[in-house]
């Protein structure tokens, strides 16, 4: 416990001292225009363009903080203990829907996708009917044209006598 | 409760405090004007006797009312405003000596002669004889420096106590620590100034 009267006395020139430190102060003048700057600062900033969400939360928490917690030191501490308790709600949150939608593994196979089959399937209306039209659906997916689309038959029987394997110009 | 009044009373006429506030709250934003104006000297006072710098302080004390009036709606109606403002006031000041400790050691310098050569600033101490304001200069100059070497939470409680004159109470509520604290702190600031102003007082 200090002894209060005994400091008084000690430090009282020093105490006279700072008090006439209440007489520096800036003219009327001044103060008589604060109230204008503070409109105009208040103007400009709601004209500002908005920060992002992360830059307004973290604006936020400093202004709470200021506002209501002194110590900076404890500021992180609660920032700390904020972030524990969204945490173990999201984590309590998670759990609980998971369990009510378990996670389940499917049996069935899935086919791969046959690309092939879609443009079969673009030509199948059309009735696969000449030669070359035959050949590209069949290029495309023989397999599916052999079974549903087109009967397998030959393109020609047989060679024609005529048939030339060299090109002539 | 309400707290006691500040140091400088509101005249009789004006509205009180938590009316104004009431107003603010309410959406009128010209009440909030009226609390500016009542206080913007006091804590002006504060943030001046904490930086040194005019500059500074004017920047401070737009953040401080601008601070308040975005957070009027957290206001709650236990404390007095002026304890509501000054803390305002004090943490925005710490955080800004704090991030500019290097800049703040070497602007506070030149701070002292800055303040001396500003015409603006009236000091009704400064009167009389040359010799004697030269005695005074030289010792405000030097109360300052030693002022600034205390840590700004010792700096606050020696301005909040000594030049705006509250009580231990309200600078307890006001930097959120213990009586004790408050008490503690201003004992060593006013031991440690005592021993940088030896010769002087």
């Amino acid at each position: 416990m200090f002894n209060t009267k005994r400091n008084e006395e000690d430090f009282s020139q020093i105490q006279k001292l700072l008090a006439t430190k209440r007489m520096e102060m800036p003219s009327q003048s001044y103060f008589n225009g604060v109230l204008h700057e503070f409109h105009q600062r208040q103007r400009a900033m709601s004209v500002q363009p908005r920060n992002s969400f992360i830059t307004r939360l973290v604006a936020q928490w400093e202004s709470i903080c200021e506002t209501l917690i002194p110590r900076p030191s404890l500021r992180y501490a609660y920032a700390v203990a904020g972030l524990a308790v969204l945490l173990a709600v999201g984590l309590n949150e998670s759990w609980n829907a998971g369990s009510q939608e378990a996670p389940t593994l499917s049996l069935q196979t899935e086919q791969p996708e046959n690309k092939g089959f879609a443009f079969a399937e673009a030509l199948a209306p059309q009735q696969v009917s000449t030669v070359d039209q035959q050949i590209d659906a069949a290029s495309i997916d023989p397999v599916r044209l052999d079974n549903k689309h087109v009967m397998p038959h030959y393109v020609m029987a047989q060679a024609p006598t005529s048939y030339d394997t060299t090109m002539a110009f | 409760m309400e707290e006691s009044p500040p140091p400088s009373p509101e005249p009789e006429q004006q509205p009180p405090d938590r009316e104004l506030v009431a107003r603010t709250q309410a959406g009128d934003s010209s009440a909030f004007d009226q609390l500016l104006i009542r206080y913007q000297q006091r804590v002006y006072g504060v943030i001046h006797n904490m930086v040194n710098n005019h500059a500074d302080t004017n920047d401070l004390l737009m953040e401080t009312f601008s601070k308040a009036y975005q957070n009027i709606h957290s206001y709650k109606a236990d404390a007095a405003f002026y304890t509501w403002i000054y803390r305002i006031a004090v943490n925005q000041t710490i955080n800004f000596l704090k991030r500019n400790k290097s800049r703040h050691n070497i602007s506070m310098d030149d701070d002292s002669e800055d303040m001396e050569s500003q015409k603006e600033f009236i000091d009704t101490a400064l009167s009389g004889d040359v010799e004697r304001q030269n005695k005074i200069s030289e010792l405000q100059k030097k109360l300052n420096e030693s002022l600034m070497k205390l840590s700004e939470q010792h700096r606050a409680v020696v301005t909040l106590f000594d030049v705006q004159g509250l009580s231990h109470t309200e600078i307890a509520k006001i930097m959120g620590c213990s009586e004790g604290t408050v008490r503690s702190r201003l004992f060593y600031a006013h031991k440690q100034l005592q021993k940088n102003l030896k010769g002087y007082v």
